[in-house]
């Protein structure tokens, strides 16, 4: 004989040994929705979630390790590896923290190249967000369109690195080579795609009833939890905190641009989402205004590959696409590092996970993951 | 009464029928959301664009190894595929295509057809309970969940239609509707079919109610711990089930084979496609809702609207045609 009680709902008794409870789920490190090898463990009540606990480390490659053997040429093509849906926005600020260090002041025509291959690559990562989230809420068009969009901005890309992801083309002093021919008579009209790809999406996704009551106030993460759990770049500012290296930080003459910092309202899944499709047209415009900064000169200082690092401490943040990306270099005077941090948005922003999945349901789970838009490369290193 | 010797060819002719109509499914599915999403689908499987990639599809997964997991409850496990395919092929023994062209013409048509496509909600759930998977277990209990809530809004749509026509058969309500195109009066008519298609998708579980087998959030659901034929067995019963509601919802409410200069048969073709061409448009273009949203949606409008709507057709009846 053994009375079951569940949560207060009823009571019953029955003759056979029996008892209710939670149920633990585990979520990956094989599942089609953890964008790689993230591990969630949820503790489930019916369909509820008791309480969830990100496991890391499936992916974990010692890359912070594996940079003190490598010198920065050697480095920049490992970063593209770190978030590799961005990897030009990796490699950029490791290059500014050898260079802060060794005092080498860039050419102003390879900050410019600089910032508009940033941008482009933000825009590659973005769009590819926005088609993606659509697949997490059950939309399989979306993502295709994603895929697609993403393309534009690869290809340009590829037209300058030879590489459409893992570009490593930022020097220590610049950038390796000049913008070939014809690259920027393809540029505008590519912005302008992505202007009106940008009104697509909003029509697409944003004025479809299933898509608002599936984000509209799920997963709402109030500014300050979100600066508690060091959340950054776009989850942050879709919080409403209206936090952009990109404004704070003087680097790559991001000051001259003039560009707006998009913040949203609630915080939730919605506003996460359309942070991305905002940010993608302040890009163009950084792309654009960049375009004109162009002035002839060199695109880099020479520095050659035996270049050895003055010793010296530095911490390096920039904006990449998932948020504050940042290199903490301790150099001795070697062309390796003595000690790299690596610093990466998506780290900080699962961190909040715990936070977020109580108490909601399992398709939540995965919307909620896909609004972080993180990369588990990203996370583990 | 059909002669005993012809139910043997009877049966093979609707095997074939049934075995047709999902392969031509599968492929219009193929070509179709490849469209809506941008790009060509299958091209090189039977050289002219991809027209063999149906069979390719049923005859590789035959293939494969049979794997039934350790800790599955085996006879279970192995009988639920079969299961669903069953009721999906007995559905089209009654549907009847053109005047005459029909398996078995009984009068409870309508009634046997709405009996026995709800069996293989069973089948889900015998195939979620016996995997022993924590996935197959919540998208079966799913996938009863959302039968429940659906099945009264189908039911509901077809009885408003049994009503105005009178009669269960669903030769006789197709030549109900025979002229004109306005087929059954206008709020009630016009309700009842709305409520037939939303709880169609409902029921063939495909977005936005695609919910039992999300792939974001459970893997593929009851079907996770499927592979190879067993596997195909629930896709196909998936897309006969697709079929035979695009059949019945052309005989409920489109007129079947009513229509000009064409003869019958190319009509009633024609029908069941455009409804399988808004299913798949529909399936691919919706995100999914969450599943108490959808219960909320079933339970506080459509099941209360079908009420409504079977009483305004009594008081139709009664008042109006008398």
């Amino acid at each position: 004989m053994t009375t079951v009680e569940t949560k207060g709902y009823f009571t019953a008794t029955t003759e056979r040994d029996i008892s209710t409870g939670d149920m633990v789920l585990n979520i990956g490190p094989q599942h089609p929705s953890t964008h790689g090898v993230l591990r969630v463990v949820v503790r489930l009540d019916g369909e509820r979630v008791v309480e969830a606990e990100p496991v890391l480390g499936y992916m974990h490659r010692a890359f912070e390790k594996l940079a003190e053997q490598r010198s920065p040429l050697q480095n920049t093509a490992l970063f593209n590896r770190l978030d590799w849906i961005s990897g030009f926005c990796n490699e950029v600020p490791y290059c500014i923290a050898c260079e802060k260090l060794a005092g080498i002041e860039v050419p102003k025509r390879a900050q410019v190249q600089r910032v508009i291959l940033l941008e482009l690559t933000r825009l590659a990562s973005h769009s590819l967000f926005c088609g993606v989230f659509g697949l997490e809420l059950g939309a399989l068009t979306a993502p295709m369109y994603g895929y697609r969009d993403r393309e534009y901005a690869l290809d340009l890309l590829e037209m300058v690195t030879g590489q459409r992801m893992h570009t490593n083309w930022s020097r220590i002093g610049g950038v390796k080579d000049d913008f070939p021919e014809g690259f920027y008579e393809r540029v505008p009209a590519i912005l302008e795609y992505y202007r009106t790809r940008v009104e697509q999406w909003l029509g697409f996704l944003i004025d479809n009833d299933v898509f608002v009551d599936r984000t509209r106030g799920i997963g709402v993460l109030p500014p300050s939890i979100a600066l508690e759990y060091g959340v950054s770049g776009p989850n942050l500012r879709a919080s409403g905190v209206s936090m952009d290296v990109r404004k704070e930080e003087d680097y790559l003459g991001y000051a001259d641009y003039d560009f707006e910092v998009p913040v949203g309202e609630y915080g939730d899944c919605f506003d996460r989402y359309v942070q991305r499709v905002r940010e993608m047209w302040e890009s163009c415009n950084i792309v654009e205004q960049a375009l004109d900064d162009l002035e002839p000169g060199p695109v880099n200082t020479g520095t050659g590959r035996l270049f050895k690092v003055p010793p010296g401490e530095i911490y390096i943040r920039s904006e990449g696409p998932r948020g504050e990306m940042g290199y903490y270099l301790i150099s001795n005077g070697g062309r390796e590092p003595y000690r790299l941090k690596i610093r990466t948005g998506s780290f900080s922003n699962i961190s909040v996970l715990p936070y977020l999945l109580r108490g909601i349901y399992v398709p939540d789970i995965v919307a909620i993951l896909g609004s972080l838009d993180f990369v588990v490369g990203d996370v583990d290193r | 009464m059909t002669h005993w010797a012809l139910i043997p060819i009877q049966s093979v002719v609707i095997l074939v029928a049934v075995l047709l109509s999902t392969g031509v499914l599968l492929y219009g599915l193929l070509k179709i959301h490849s469209r809506v999403m941008n790009r060509m689908g299958p091209m090189y499987a039977g050289r002219f664009h991809g027209v063999g990639q149906p069979i390719a599809e049923f005859l590789k997964p035959i293939q494969k190894e049979d794997i039934v997991p350790t800790l599955a409850d085996a006879p279970v496990f192995k009988l639920a595929p079969l299961i669903a395919l069953v009721p999906a092929f007995l559905v089209f023994a009654v549907i009847p295509i053109a005047p005459g062209i029909v398996g078995a013409n009984i009068d409870l048509g309508l009634f046997y057809v709405l009996a026995i496509s709800a069996l293989s909600a069973i089948a889900i759930v015998m195939a979620g309970y016996a995997s022993s998977s924590k996935f197959t277990l919540v998208g079966g209990l799913r996938a009863v969940g959302q039968i429940i809530a659906y099945e009264l809004p189908v039911v509901l749509g077809a009885v408003a239609v049994a009503m105005l026509a009178g009669t269960l058969s669903l030769t006789k309500i197709v030549e109900a509707q025979r002229i004109p195109f306005a087929i059954w009066p206008f709020p009630m008519g016009a309700i009842a079919f709305g409520m037939f298609v939303v709880a169609s998708f409902a029921e063939v579980m495909w977005n936005p109610f695609d919910m039992p087998a999300a792939e974001s959030e459970i893997v593929t659901g009851p079907y996770t711990e499927y592979s190879g034929m067993r596997f195909i067995f629930f896709y196909m019963s998936e897309f006969a089930h697709v079929v035979a509601l695009s059949a019945i919802g052309t005989l409920l409410f489109l007129g079947g084979w009513n229509g000009p200069i064409l003869p019958p048969i190319l009509w009633f073709l024609i029908k069941v496609v455009a409804f399988g061409v808004f299913f798949i448009w529909v399936r691919f273009t919706m995100p999914r809702l969450r599943e108490d949203q959808l219960q909320r949606f079933a339970w506080k409008l459509l099941i209360p609207l079908g009420l409504v709507n079977v009483i305004l057709i009594a008081l139709y009846k009664v008042l109006l045609t008398k």
